[in-house]
This record gives C-alpha cells, structure tokens and sequence, in this order.
C-alpha cells in the first residue's frame, strides 16, 4: 500500500518535473528586449520600429561582427494593468528589458523605483551624437524645453535619463457643435443668439468659464436634473486625469517659476496665494459637476464619463456634460460610441485674464534603457534610430503619435496622421507649455503622492459630503503641505 | 486562548480509538503509518502557511520598496499606519462590514433555515437551490453583476428611477451609500451557505420537543426562540466566527472590483493591496494587524456568544 | 369559556396566515432577487451595446451571438477555461492525498503531539491567503532566485497548485477529522482481524467509508479553487493566468472598449459551468455540514 502511496506521490512529481506543469521563464540570450506599454499607442509600433531597424546599417554592423543572421529581439508589450508585472518578471528571470517605453506615475511606480535604485542609464552623452542617417544631433533634434524638468533628469543635475518618447498636449475636450468662437473683446455671452442661437460661447479665461458654468446652472435649477439640453459644465474620466488639468493651472495662475518649485516640493508652496488660486479652480468644479461623474470615476466607470461629453451613441441625445479633461487618444478611444459626423473639439485650459497666457500641459511618454540590459550600445543605436525621420514616420504610422522631435508635425501629416490630430498641436500657439513630474524621490511609508495630489480628490473633494469649498480646499492644502513636507526629506540628490 | 483552544477541542473532539495510553509509538507499522500521512500535509502546511506568517510579521518591521534592497527599521511602519486617516477610515469600513453583514448574513440565514427546515413550507428544495447559487459564482462575478446593476448609465436602478422619472446619480458614488451597497452583495452571496449550514443544525433537533410545545400551544415564533435558537446556538457561534473571518477577508475582492477603495470604501485588506507594489514593508504591517485583528475578534465572540450547551 | 377560546383559535389562526404569507413574500422576494439579476445578465449577454445602452429591460431585438464569440476569441477565455480546469482537478488530487490520511490519522490516532499538530492545523483557519500571498510570493521568488531558475518557481502551476492544497488544509483536515471522530472503532478491530496494516486499514475499510465527506471537500474546494483569484493573480503570468483572473480584466477591457454586450457574454461564459456542475451536485451542496461540536 505504502507503495501505491509513493508511486501517486512520485507520478505528480514526475509530471512537474517533465516540464509540463512548468512555466518556466527564460535567461536571456536575445540581442535586445524591449518593454512598452501597450495602451492608446496601440501594440504594432515597436515591432516596425524593429523590423526597419534590422535593416539599418548598424544593425548590419552588429551582426557581422557578431556572426548573426538576424536580430534576436524580445518584445514584451502589456496594457496598464500588465506592463509593469511583466517588466518585473522579465527582471526576475534575469531577461531584464535594455530598452523601456514606460511612464511616471504608473500603478506600482516601476519608473520611479528604477530611479531610486539608480538603474537607468546615463543618456546625456547620446544627446551629442547624430541621429541615424542625418547629420543632426540628438539633443538639437528633439523639440526644445523638453529636456530640462525632472522627468527627463530625475535627480535634477542636469544629466539626462530618460527622453520623451511621444508628446501630446493635454487639455479640455468639448463637443465642437455646441460652440461658437466669437474672438476677443466682446463682452462674454453663455448663450449664442442669431446665427449662434442654440451654442454656447467657448470660454477664453476662468472669469468666462465659470460664468457658462453658472448659466448652465441655472438653467438646470438642480444639477441633478442635468440632459443633453441642459447640461452639467464638467465632468472627469477619474480623478487621475486631474494630473494635467492641476500642472496647466498652477502655471497659469502662479506662473512657471512656482510651477517648478512645486514639483521640487517646496516648502509652503501650496500655501502660496496663487498657487491656492489654481487650488480653489479645481475644488470649485465641484458645484458644476455632471451627477453621475462621481460613481463612475473609477476602472469600470471612466468611459461612461467620456461619453457624457459626446451624448448617445447613435447621435440622437447630446451629452449631458461639456467639457472633460483628457489627452490626445481621446477620440482614438471613444470612437465605437461617437455617433459619425461627433466633431470634438480641444482647447487649453482657461487662461487667468486677457492678457495671461494659458499654460498646456504636455503629456510626455518615456523611453529610456535599463542599467542591467544586455546590450546597452545596441539599445542607444535603437534610439537614434527612433528620433530619426524614419523612425518618426513608423511611429506616426503605426502609433498614430508624434515623437518630440522638430520636424516631426510635418513627417506624421505626411505620414497618415489626420489634420485634427495635427490641430490639437495648434494649442502650443501662443500658449506656454508645461510638463510635470515631480522631483525624484525615496518611497514615503504610508503616503503616495499622486494619491495626495490628485487620485483621493474623487473621495475628498468632489464625493465629500461636508463642507464648503473654502474648508475642502483647506483641507487639501493641509494633506498637500503635509505630504509634500515628507517628500521633500527624501529627494534623491 | 484557553477558550479558543476549547473551541478547537471540541471541533477535533478526541478519537475512540485510545491505542497508546503513554503517548509514545512502540509498534513501527504505526509510526511509518503516522509519518506517512501526517507528514507531508504537516509539512507542506508548515512551509507555505506557518513560515509565511512569520515572514510577514518580520518584513512589517522592513522598509522595503519594490525594487532596491530592504532596510530593518523596528516598527515605524505601524507608527505610521497607526496615525494614519486612511487606515482609520480602512478599519472603520472593516468594522462596519462585520457589524451590519454578519447581522443581515445570519438574521436573514436563521430566517430561511427554520422556514425551510421543519414545518410545511412548499417548494423548500427550490428555495434551497435558488438561495445557494450567489455562493458558487466568483466574487468577481457577483461584483461585475452588482455593478452593472448600480451603474448610473445603463443600470437597472436608473432605467428603474427612469421609470418614476427619478434622477439616480449611482449609489456607488456616493459616501453615503457606498458601504451599504457592498454590505448588499456580501449578504447576497452569502445567505444561502449559512442557511444550508443552520438547516443542518436545525434538523437534528429531534421532533417531540416541537410535537410537545405544539401540545403547549406555543406558537412557530416563539418555538423558533426557546427551542430551535438554544438547540442550534452552537452550531451558529462556530458559524459566526468562520463567518466574521470570511468578512475581512472576502471584503478585500468585493471593494477591489467594485469601488478600488473610492470614495472612503476601502476595507482593511484593500487598503493593503494599494501598496502591495510599492511599500512591502508597509503593506506587511496592514496584514499583520489584520491578522492579529482576525484573531481577536473571533476570540472575543466567542467569548461573548458562550451559553450553556443544551442538551437534549 | 368556549367563547373565550374560539376568539383565541380565530386570533391564532389570523395570526398564522399572516405569517405564512410574510413567509412567502420573503422567500419569493429573495428567491427573485436571486434570480432576476442573473437573467438580466442572461438576456442582456444577447443584446448589442447599442441596445444595452439604449434601454436595461427590454429584450434583444435578436440573438446577438456576436457577443459570446467577441469574448471567446478576443480575451483567451478558452486559454483560461483550461487553466482553471487543469489548475483546479490537480488541487484537488493534491488536496485529498494530503488531508484524508492526514486527519485520519489525526483523529484517530493518540500518539505525542497529536493535540499539538491538530491545534497547529486548526490555527491555520485564521490564516487567509489574502495577506500571506506577498510574503509567499517573495520567499518563492527568492528560493527560485537562489537556485537559478528566476521565475520558474513563481510563474508555475505547480507551485500554484501545492499553494492551493496547503492553504486549504486546514478547512479540510477540519471536516474530514469530524467525521473520522465518529466512526466506530470496529471496523479497525475487524480489518485487524483480518490480517489489515494500518495502511490496508486506512486505503479498503475507512477511506471508502468516508466517501461523503470527501465529496463534500471535493465540492467545497472545487468551488474555491475555481473561483480563486489572489494567488493565481500574484503568481501566473498573463499567459498562464486563470479565469477569474482573466475574467476581471476582459471585463474591465470590455468596459473600456465599450462593449458591454461582450462583458454581459464574458460573465455568462464563466457562470454556466458552475451552474451545470453545481445542477449535478447541488444535493450534495446544499445538504449542509454539520459545524461545531454540536450532535448529529
């Protein structure tokens, strides 16, 4: 009996051991691995870029030298959700990625612990090199203003670690149809009348926009009540998307100097009179706010809060919101529910007054290589490769993006990249720009910033209960200054 | 402890069969047999459950980021925890869940089971299938449901509040609301098993005591209290315990996939599971007092629900 | 007097049918809440978005099967239906080797240390794998990290699988001990007779004797296995993962892609083979265990 016993026993061992329960992972041997966020980019591009790369000159070089047929190149793509746990597990099994498209302020922060751990490599260097196959440098190729924040210099000394991958300007979508722009100097009207009877007048400066916002509500007399006739003024994918909309209105109301000393967590910063302005902008939205946004701003809901912008489906109701906060692959993402011939419409925030300028907020995606990746030359070459015209082109093509570099605007139109994609680029005309990360930092136990900043604003500002607008924005000034007075102690120098 | 160790006693019970008075194993067969087949289990059990515990009790005392090598800092990340507003929040919600589902859970449960168990009720086996299916669907299908069903946009409640031409703004945006709808599923899954666990109590307690208190002219009602209540109480204390553990802990999945902890909702192990990526020393610390708390609180209901068993 | 007690017949039997009938409307009432929702699930699985969208109760226009293929092909549900399948049916193996002989033995047996492996055991009810799953995680990590084989331990159906088995143990050794406490001795005693070891005793007289219990641990765990979510999410890879955990993100994939048809399909398809196994054995199930120290 004790034999059966051990023959059940050793039948499962057996079974495991032949590899058939074994998933195993794999050392690495490839000549490159390459990580990157398969999300609104879509999932093709990096293979393109592959393929065209494998045919460059260096590549060839490469493979001579190490008597190669072809390019070995792992590519590791996932969504949101997926990304950073492959990269992890790509790290453990010793396979870890030489190049990574991945972003600040994800889900486990794997960007941010790279730099604390200090494994990104040194790419200040490969800025003085030429880009493949032009006789142009990479640093003058890349747009400028792009390099000197702490996105791509972490620590903030002036050496560069990672480089923008893709830009896109980041700011407030509307229903192009429901508006009219009568230009400057007029009085503002919410309401159109004559020819513009029905639409209502974009808001130039905060003074216009919470003036429609406060003639919507009236005419809703309870926002509960909001339709496609008489909408809400906002509403919010998730409070996470208040990233942007938070950085444009620092700089527009407190200037850019206070902007940078807010991403280094100065002290008392967010106590600062203009600051507290750009503050109380967003703890107002909260009396002009779409009913449903609060339930839905989550993982499951934030779609249905988009589509509260473009209304039904089939085009027979008009959204119940105007304006949301979003990027570039906003259209990109609603499209299966946008009724044909929706127009959206894009604009940056709202300036202070007349003669300020209006400050958008650029959305940078990162690439940048991995200290312990196999083959670090080949990695950098990739990315000259990648700020190359061509590599722009495949990128436009593929990703429907625009890399940051000069030309790149004209390279993607002819690339395929539709007009309104390149209008959105428009918003950069006579409006400053800005890109936030804030300074790198250790891990504070128990806080995580983005939390502080802007994701706990769904649970402490726009779905409290209590309190005024005076002692929210109060409060959140008190969590911030708290916060940020912990994450100042631990700025990585 | 003493009282806990009585509980597992009386679980365990003690075998009929008193071979070895002295305790030792003389006879070989036997000792082979007992290696055998305690053994691995015990094994096993020690080195994938037992160990891991104290794992956690010592990384709650590391400062430990994902990546980057841990620091051994003694026990600031419970300084922390305990000073911290979402925590507090996080165990409120954890005590208001026990409290309001536990009571709804087995109120509802005791209900179903002494209709259900004796006297004439028709289509009992219907009902007892129908009440225990929310318990063999996943949670996260139980989740998906309730949330489709609450949704603002396409949900049964609005197209309902629609029909009343009521405005509905979705119970799970609201702080007000949020906890009571997790409550709903939570009861909603799991009715059923304790019902079907009462019924089993509650059919070994023999007839003639119902048969006498008929003659009594006692009513079903007050039956329910003086018989089938002290008769089943064992059964339902065990229950509760097992019951107030599965709270904490299948409260974790039913935030995470309905409300991810928005809007004041998380619950202790959800509140952990935010930095479960990035602070593992911190997040250790929340389980390690979930844990302790665990135990705790089975300790006290056991201690506040103990009566003299009846015996019949 | 007879006045007095027709009053008091009457009163009662007032009383009864008012009982009966909030009986009934309790039981009815969540007999359909039950019900209801799960064929709102059924119904809307066949509707187009469009028609989800456009009004919750009314019935699709047409069967819209493109739905069911949507969630099939586009989310791996087919990958991750074998999984759960495969990962599940050797659990459970696992499970019953470990804890038949184990809390047969225990029960049965009096030997040094008995109470205290039983108490150990027991212990283990409080342990959930909700909080043991990191430090599981990075002890595994770390040991496969240690002998070479990177993620070859964690991102492995059979770590998984003995996961499973120990962390479901002491539920089992637990219900399994109950009912070997109860059996009489004089099946041993005559299996002894017989010329028997302990391990003939065990494997020909009271294992098949505890048939029903094991069933009902077989029913029990099954359920938990194929519904488990937090291990298998920690420790499988995409690729391998399993169907509750696949389930969570296509429908969060189908929310954000704007498909409810295809999520309401996604739900369905995990939700029908449950319920046809549980048709089968809803007898076993729903017949109930007998908890706690109480007789019977």
């Amino acid at each position: 009996m004790k034999k059966k016993l051990i023959a059940l026993f050793s039948a499962v061992t057996v079974l495991s051991s032949t590899g058939l329960l074994a998933a195993c992972g794999d050392g690495s041997d490839h000549d490159l691995t390459i990580a990157f966020l398969a999300g609104g980019r879509g999932e093709t591009y990096v293979g393109a870029l592959v393929e065209a790369f494998e045919q460059t000159t260096w590549a060839q070089e490469y493979l001579t030298a190490n008597e190669k047929e072809s390019l070995d190149v792992e590519i590791i793509p996932g969504g949101g959700g997926v990304i950073e746990d492959s990269v992890r597990n790509a790290i453990n099994s010793d396979n870890t990625p030489d190049v990574l498209f991945l972003n600040y302020n994800m889900q486990n922060s794997t960007t941010e612990a790279f730099v604390r751990a200090r494994q990104l490599v040194d790419l200040t260097d490969l800025l003085e090199e030429n880009v493949y196959g032009e006789e142009t440098t990479l640093g003058d190729k890349l747009v400028p203003g792009l390099l000197s924040n702490y996105t791509t210099q972490p620590y903030g000394d002036g050496h560069t670690y990672t480089l923008p991958a893709f830009y896109s300007p980041t700011g407030l979508w509307y229903d192009a149809s429901r508006f009219y722009d009568d230009g400057k100097g007029d009085e503002y009207t919410p309401a159109g009348t004559g020819e513009n009877a029905g639409k209502y007048e974009l808001p130039k400066t905060w003074a216009e926009f919470w003036a429609l916002g406060d003639y919507l509500n009236t005419q809703n007399g309870n926002l509960s009540s909001v339709t496609g006739n008489t909408p809400a003024l906002f509403t919010y994918p998730t409070a996470g998307y208040f990233d942007g909309f938070i950085y444009s209105a620092v700089a527009g109301m407190a200037g850019t100097d206070k902007f940078m000393q807010m991403l280094g967590y100065a002290d008392g910063i967010w106590e600062d009179e203009d600051v507290q302005d750009a503050l109380e902008i967003v703890v107002r939205l909260k009396d002009y706010l779409e009913p449903n946004t609060v339930a839905q701003a989550n993982t499951d809901g934030f779609q249905q809060n988009q589509q509260a912008v473009i209304g039904s489906a089939d085009g027979t109701t008009k959204g119940t919101a105007l304006f949301v906060p979003n990027g570039d692959w906003l259209p990109g993402e609603m499209a299966k529910s946008t009724p044909e011939g929706y127009e959206w419409g894009f604009m940056p925030l709202p300036s202070k007054d007349d003669n300020t300028m209006s400050y958008v907020n650029t959305y940078l995606e990162n690439v940048y290589l991995h200290t312990d990746g196999s083959n670090i030359d080949l990695a950098k070459q990739f990315l000259l490769f990648y700020y190359s015209d061509q590599g722009a082109a495949i990128v436009a093509r593929e990703a429907s993006a625009i890399i940051p570099t000069q030309d790149a605007l004209e390279n993607a139109k002819a690339n395929g990249i539709s007009d309104s994609t390149i209008d959105l680029y428009n918003a950069y005309d006579g409006n400053g720009a800005v890109s936030g990360s804030f300074a790198a930092t250790n891990t504070v136990t128990g806080v995580i910033w983005n939390d502080v900043l802007y994701n706990d604003l769904n649970t402490n500002v726009f779905g409290a209960t209590t309190g005024s607008t005076a002692e929210l924005l109060a409060a959140w000034t008190e969590r911030l200054e708290s916060a940020s007075d912990q994450y100042r102690a631990q700025i990585i120098k | 402890m003493e009282e806990q160790a009585k509980v597992l006693d009386t679980a365990m019970g003690e075998g009929e069969m008193r071979q070895n008075p002295s305790g030792k194993i003389k006879d070989k067969g036997k000792l082979v047999f007992t290696l055998c087949t305690v053994g691995p289990s015990l094994l096993l059990f020690l080195v994938f459950v037992v160990v891991p515990v104290f794992y956690m009790f010592y990384t709650s005392l590391l400062k430990w980021d994902s990546i980057g090598e841990p620091e051994f800092q003694w026990f600031e990340n419970y300084r922390v925890l305990f000073s911290s507003d979402g925590f507090k929040v996080a165990f409120r919600n954890t005590l208001f869940l026990i409290f309001f589902v536990t009571l709804f859970t087995i109120g509802f449960a005791l209900f179903f089971a002494a209709v259900l168990s004796k006297g004439k009720t028709k289509g009992k086996t219907f009902f007892r299938i129908v009440f225990y299916i929310p318990n063999i669907l996943s949670i996260v299908v139980i989740s998906a449901i309730f949330t489709a069903i609450l949704s603002p946009s396409y949900g049964v409640v609005n197209a309902i509040a629609n029909l009343f031409h009521a405005q509905y703004t979705g119970w799970l945006g609201n702080q007000k609301t949020v906890m009571w709808c997790i409550v709903a599923a939570m009861v909603w899954q799991a009715v059923g098993y304790y019902m079907v666990m009462y019924i089993a109590g509650m059919d070994s307690v023999p007839d003639h005591l119902y048969e006498a208190a008929d003659l009594e002219g006692c009513s079903r009602f007050r039956q329910f209290f003086v018989i089938t209540l002290p008769l089943t109480w064992e059964v339902i204390r065990t229950t509760l315990t097992f019951f107030i553990i599965s709270t904490i802990n299948m409260s974790f999945l039913f935030v995470d996939a309905m409300t991810q902890g928005e809007l004041n909702s998380h619950v202790l192990l959800s509140y952990m599971y935010e930095y479960f990526g990035s602070q593992y020393g911190y997040a250790m610390a929340i389980g390690t007092v979930v844990f302790v708390f665990a135990y705790a609180v089975s300790l006290i209901v056991q201690a506040l629900t103990r009566r003299e068993v009846v015996e019949y | 007097m007879e006045k007095v007690k027709n009053v008091s017949a009457d009163k009662g039997k007032a009383g009864r049918t008012v009982a009966a009938v909030v009986k009934y409307v309790l039981l009815i009432g969540f007999a359909l809440l039950i019900i209801l929702p799960l064929l709102w699930v059924v119904m809307s699985a066949f509707k187009t978005t469009e028609e989800i969208n456009a009004n919750a109760f009314a019935p699709p226009k047409k069967l819209y099967w493109q739905n069911f293929v949507n969630a099939w092909q586009r989310a791996n549900m087919g990958d991750y239906f074998f999984h759960s399948i495969f990962l599940t049916l050797f659990s459970l193996a696992l499970l019953i080797v470990l804890a038949v002989p184990c809390s047969y033995t225990l029960s049965r047996f009096r030997f040094k240390g008995v109470k205290i492996i039983t108490l150990v055991f027991m212990a283990g009810l409080f342990i959930n794998t909700n909080y043991i799953v990191l430090p599981l995680y990075l002890m595994i990590y770390r040991f496969g990290r240690a002998i070479g084989v990177g993620t070859g331990l964690t991102n492995n159906y059979f770590t998984v699988m003995i996961l499973y088995a120990s962390t479901s143990l002491s539920f089992s050794i637990y219900l399994l001990s109950s009912y070997f406490r109860g059996l009489s001795p004089s099946y041993e005693e005559a299996a002894k007779i017989d010329g028997c070891g302990y391990f003939k005793t065990f494997l020909y007289v009271c294992a098949p004797l505890a048939m029903p219990s094991i069933l009902t641990v077989i029913l029990f765990n099954f359920l938990s296995y194929w519904n488990e979510y937090m291990l298998a999410q920690t420790f499988l890879s995409e690729a391998n993962s399993t169907l509750p955990v696949g389930l969570l993100r296509i429908m969060r994939e189908a929310r954000t892609a704007n498909d409810l048809g295809r999520m309401y399909a996604g739900l369905l398809i995990v939700i029908i083979p449950v319920l046809i196994v549980y048709s089968f054995v809803q007898g076993q199930l729903t017949k109930g265990i007998t908890v706690g120290g109480i007789k019977g």
